[in-house]
């Protein structure tokens, strides 16, 4: 589903120093259906790796193919097109769009479906509903996000995230900004989501109970892998 | 392009921001209201006089002459009449004073004497109605303007003493074709029956006459006429006007007026569209956090393009639809305030075309200046969901290098449709673009400079409240545009008013003449000089008048050039006027040389040529220069001359200025008359010298300066009223967008505000700040518009009115402190979020993300 070759990443510094290496040479490969997490400590590039996978930004050197396109080879508008077609996102600040309601910020990724995908109005409604029901919001959808609290708020983030039926879901510290138990909640939803659709899911975080959840574990130290495998 | 997804969020975005957006577009409302107001009002006054140009001439063709029609003239037009089987009607024109028996008083008037059955189209009313055929009788009866009557304290039944006939005034004129509104009260009109002309004596050699002929004809009659005759009649030197061409002088001398109107408009449209772009601006950075979300969820820069666009689109509708609405009611309201100055009747109406015109000009620019500052959300980062502080690297600036190119040709096409000349057009677009750019940099360099500036022993709320003006997402740039640009408007029109007005004054003071009397004849002179004498009146000038007529300029004879049909207008006039010439070897102090030099007494005076000065316009006209040789008609008598040199002369001041002057010994045997420039302070000894004037000499005429100014005065009221509503839509214009801004600052500056109190500053420190802000920018902005008025103002005083500028401090100085307050409070009630819960309003802020 996903891999990566000699996965680099750079950024100039305006000092005249060397470039800063956010990324150092990442090989890894995942396969359709695994949950895997990225771990690692602030600083360590796990968002600049999640970054790269999704095609949200472009590497240095080295190679991302997701789920058989080369990302190198499209450019951002038809890498915005393979996200709309085949990629969900959870973000840790939750990043619904504050002018819609809940229920409309599920539609979203429906409405950005290529036309032969996408469902019609009557379709894509009874989804987003369906959806928003799943995460316990079906009497909330008529809410705007400073309506809602943090938790009700990624509760419609994950709703968001697998509107489109994405074949992989890449979600950025999900728990991060919310306490303990709320945090266990929406880990609970996002994986059983997760389990009933059958996505691939990419989670990078610094939390080792989370990440313990995962499958596989992938640990990363100043931009290079230190570890993968299940966390003991 | 995903057209579903475009709509469906340009749809939810108009919902949450539409009321932004169109408080936005409201911004350029107020400018399309005025220039909706001004083309519908140019659009009923066009469309009148095109329905009425025959009876405002009140024939088909108009013969203008200053002499009788010479007998080919009258075979000609005999020729043609018999042909049509119509009448044709005469109207002989002359200024004289006019007594009123009753009174005592006297006022110079618009003599005209009727013959035939004028109108011949239209009519003319009376008050009572039905009197105008009793002008044709044999008893001597007048009709008048009733502003005359009120000017002679007289009223209907009264006697006229007009030079030496005796006419009673028999009713009033409410209407009659060919004058209107204000132009009545510079000259009052008197109808007589033109069988008693002769008998009041007032023709005479050297009297300043128009004699016009009135003809209608079936146009398959006239048109062959006109184009045989035209240049046989001309030559003759006498004008020929038709009714398009009567209509196109009245279009184009209103015309003037309305674009001028229409320019002042323009100018509040472009502060608006600045408004627009400054709020989008601010706009497209709270949505720059949205964009990047739905960029990684895959929308496509072209789809969120659109879909902004479509908003775009949204506002633009916005300001044209309420700018038309608004406009409506300018076009209702216009025709009232500008009543005097129109040359037809116009019913306040509202004129569709321009409304639609005024729609699509909203649309087009609000979409325009919008566009911009929104092209910058196609280049959102998707990277930018994930880091909120990544922040692409600049794209191509092509489209938008092509918006600003756009913007500036609309513009520039607006200014050049909009101005009465093309020059006018380029000058006015060159100096919004000066003032607006001028603005924009002192408002960078006073930035710069507070940054500079140390405040460290100053109270926090000082330093805070100045330093927002140069922080980022300041609104410095929009608020100096905003009301800098209004005031800017406002004080120069009102600097330059008041020093033509004070010119006015100067010439009127306490050393200038006051009274003009014409028409003197050569036995008169010592009389009436006498009397001015005896009166108290200080004669300060005297000048003698000869009546003359070009005889030949440039080695061609003057019937032959007129003979040519392309002929330039101005050289067409200048050969076919009637000069007044004078003589002199003396050269006047209000005139100055620009080229040759003044003849000295023994200068080849009495040989030929003889020299003389030409006016430079005149020259100009004439296209001669010194050393040039003309002839002149002097009643009879060929005059061979040669230009000596050329004059400015100050056409402003209450004096006599010649186009020619002779030197002394040549045209002291001519007819003349003499033309006395006199200073008497007592109003009301001035009017008894002139009563008294007619009735010793009744041929002689009176011009009080005083009269006249009163008519320049309504004049000028009349024009004021309309420019003050034009500078007053723009200064709303600026408050719009200063309210705007300050609705904008506040959404800017509130998480700010919310931090300052979650961290314990009191509401009273968090408003200090806000206020010290709103206060720095509404000064700064006073003081730049002000500054840059006074050097416009300046500029055009002396280089286009060429006075002396005498800046009004008071004035100024009150409109300067009253836009600050107003600007203070406005920017300052913006951003009260002072006594607000913090952490209700944090919250708000973070999510509506305006942290």
């Amino acid at each position: 589903m996903i891999r990566t070759r000699n996965l680099t990443q750079r950024y100039p510094r305006a000092d005249g120093k060397p470039p800063l290496t956010v990324l150092d040479g990442v090989d890894l490969d995942v396969n359709s259906g695994e949950v895997i997490a990225v771990l690692g400590p602030s600083g360590s590039g796990k968002t600049t790796l999640l970054g790269l996978l999704a095609g949200l930004d472009q590497p240095s050197e080295g190679s991302v193919c997701l789920d058989g396109a080369d990302l190198d080879a499209l450019d951002e508008d038809g890498r915005a097109a393979l996200r709309a077609a085949r990629v969900g996102f959870v973000f840790q600040t939750f990043q619904l769009l504050p002018t819609l309601t809940a229920f409309e910020n599920v539609l979203v990724p429906l409405e950005l479906l290529p036309a032969d995908r996408a469902p019609g109005s009557a379709e894509a409604d009874r989804r987003a509903a369906e959806l928003l029901g799943r995460v316990g919001l079906g009497d909330r959808m008529d809410h705007y996000p400073a309506q809602l609290s943090g938790g009700e708020q990624q509760r419609v983030g994950i709703a968001r995230a697998f509107a489109n039926q994405p074949r992989i879901l890449f979600a950025d510290e999900p728990t991060g900004n919310l306490d303990r138990e709320t945090g266990r909640e929406i880990a609970d939803l996002l994986f059983e989501l997760n389990r009933e659709i059958g996505t691939t899911l990419v989670i990078v975080t610094h939390d080792h109970e989370l990440a313990r959840r995962a499958g596989r574990v992938v640990q990363l130290d100043t931009g290079r892998i230190t570890g993968d495998g299940p966390l003991p | 392009m995903n057209g579903r997804f475009i709509v469906a969020m340009a749809r939810r975005e108009a919902r949450a921001s539409g009321r932004r957006l169109a408080l936005y577009g409201s911004c350029m409302a107020l400018g399309i209201a005025s220039l909706v107001g001004v083309h519908g009002l140019r659009t009923s006054v066009s469309d009148n006089v095109s329905a009425q140009a025959q009876r405002l001439l009140g024939a088909d063709l108009r013969l203008t002459s200053r002499a009788p029609f010479e007998p080919e003239v009258e075979a000609t037009v005999a020729g043609l009449t018999e042909a049509a089987g119509t009448a044709s009607a005469r109207i002989t024109r002359f200024g004289s004073m006019a007594l009123a028996e009753a009174s005592g008083r006297t006022r110079l008037a618009d003599i005209n004497g009727i013959d035939g059955p004028y109108p011949l189209y239209g009519e003319i009313r009376t008050e009572p109605p039905g009197l105008y055929e009793r002008l044709a009788g044999s008893e001597p009866v007048a009709l008048v303007d009733s502003s005359l009557l009120i000017q002679l304290d007289a009223t209907v039944g009264d006697h006229l003493l007009l030079g030496l006939g005796r006419f009673q005034v028999i009713g009033t004129i409410t209407r009659a074709p060919g004058t209107f509104g204000l132009r009545t009260q510079m000259a009052p009109r008197v109808f007589i029956g033109g069988q008693h002309v002769e008998a009041t004596g007032l023709i005479q050699p050297g009297s300043l006459v128009s004699y016009l002929l009135f003809l209608s004809a079936p146009e398959a009659l006239l048109e062959p006429w006109i184009k045989t005759e035209r240049s046989a009649i001309a030559a003759a030197r006498v004008g020929v006007e038709t009714v398009e061409e009567y209509q196109e002088s009245l279009d184009q001398s209103f015309g003037v007026l309305t674009r001028y109107l229409g320019l002042v408009g323009l100018a509040a449209l472009a502060l608006g569209g600045i408004g627009v772009a400054a709020g989008v601006r601010v706009f497209v950075r709270e949505k720059l956090d949205s964009v990047a979300v739905l960029r990684s969820l895959g929308a496509q820069s072209r789809d969120v393009l659109a879909c902004y666009g479509l908003l775009a689109l949204l506002l633009g509708g916005v300001a044209g639809c309420v700018g038309s609405g608004l406009g409506v009611g300018v076009q209702l309201l216009l025709p009232r305030l500008v009543a005097g100055l129109l040359p037809v009747q116009v019913q306040s109406g509202i004129d569709v075309a321009s409304i639609v015109t005024g729609v699509g000009l909203g649309l087009w620019l609000a979409t325009l200046f919008a566009a911009g500052p929104l092209l910058d959300l196609g280049r959102v980062p998707p990277l930018r969901a994930l880091r909120r502080d990544f922040v692409a690297a600049p794209g191509p600036q092509r489209g938008r290098a092509l918006l600003i190119f756009a913007l500036g040709v609309s513009l520039l096409a607006a200014s050049l449709w909009q101005a009465p000349s093309p020059l006018v057009g380029l000058s006015f677009a060159g100096g919004l673009a000066a003032v607006l750019t001028l603005l924009a940099g002192a408002a960078a360099a006073a930035a710069a400079g507070l940054r500079k500036l140390r405040l460290r022993g100053a109270p926090y709320w000082l330093r805070q409240g100045i330093a927002n003006l140069f922080r980022p997402r300041n609104h410095t740039l929009a608020t100096t545009l905003a009301i800098g640009f209004g005031l800017f408007l406002v004080s120069t029109l009102h600097a330059v008013q008041f020093n033509v007005r004070q010119q006015f004054a100067i010439d009127t003071g306490s050393d200038r003449p006051n009274l003009i009397l014409f028409d003197v004849q050569p036995d008169q002179v010592a009389e009436v000089e006498g009397l001015l004498e005896e009166r108290g009146a200080l004669i300060s000038d005297r000048a003698h008048l000869i009546s003359a007529r070009l005889a030949g300029v440039g080695g061609r004879e003057a019937a032959d050039w007129l003979l040519d049909e392309t002929l330039d207008k101005n050289f067409r006039w200048a050969l076919r006027r009637e000069y007044r010439l004078t003589y002199s070897d003396v050269q006047r102090d209000s005139e100055l040389i620009v080229a040759g030099s003044w003849w000295q007494p023994a200068d080849g005076a009495r040989e030929e040529p003889v020299p003389v000065s030409l006016e430079a316009g005149i020259a100009e006209a004439l296209g001669v220069r010194v050393g040039d040789r003309v002839s002149w008609d002097i009643q009879g008598v060929r005059v061979e001359s040669s230009v000596w040199s050329l004059r400015e002369v100050d056409w402003g001041r209450f004096a006599t200025n010649f186009f020619v002057t002779f030197p002394n010994g040549v045209l002291e045997e001519a007819p003349q008359s003499t033309v006395l420039v006199a200073r008497l302070d007592d109003a009301n000894a001035r009017a008894e010298l002139q009563r008294d004037l007619v009735g010793l000499f009744p041929n002689v005429s009176a011009l009080d300066a005083t009269v006249i100014l009163n008519a320049l005065d309504a004049m000028r009221r009349e024009m004021n009223k309309a420019v003050r509503l034009m500078a007053a839509l723009t200064l709303a214009t600026g408050l719009v967008i200063l309210i705007a801004a300050a609705a904008t600052a506040r959404t800017e500056r509130r998480r700010e505000g919310l931090l300052l109190r979650t961290m314990g500053a009191s509401s009273q420190m968090v408003r200090r700040v806000m206020t010290t802000e709103a206060v720095a920018l509404a000064a700064l902005a006073v003081a730049v518009g002000t500054g840059l008025s006074i050097v416009a103002a300046w500029a055009t005083v002396r280089f286009v009115f060429e006075l002396p500028f005498d800046p009004p401090a008071i004035p100024l100085l009150a409109l300067a402190a009253a836009t600050l307050l107003v600007g203070s409070v406005l920017g300052a009630g913006g951003r009260a979020d002072a006594h607000r819960r913090p952490l209700a309003a944090l919250r708000e802020a973070e999510q509506t993300g305006a942290a």
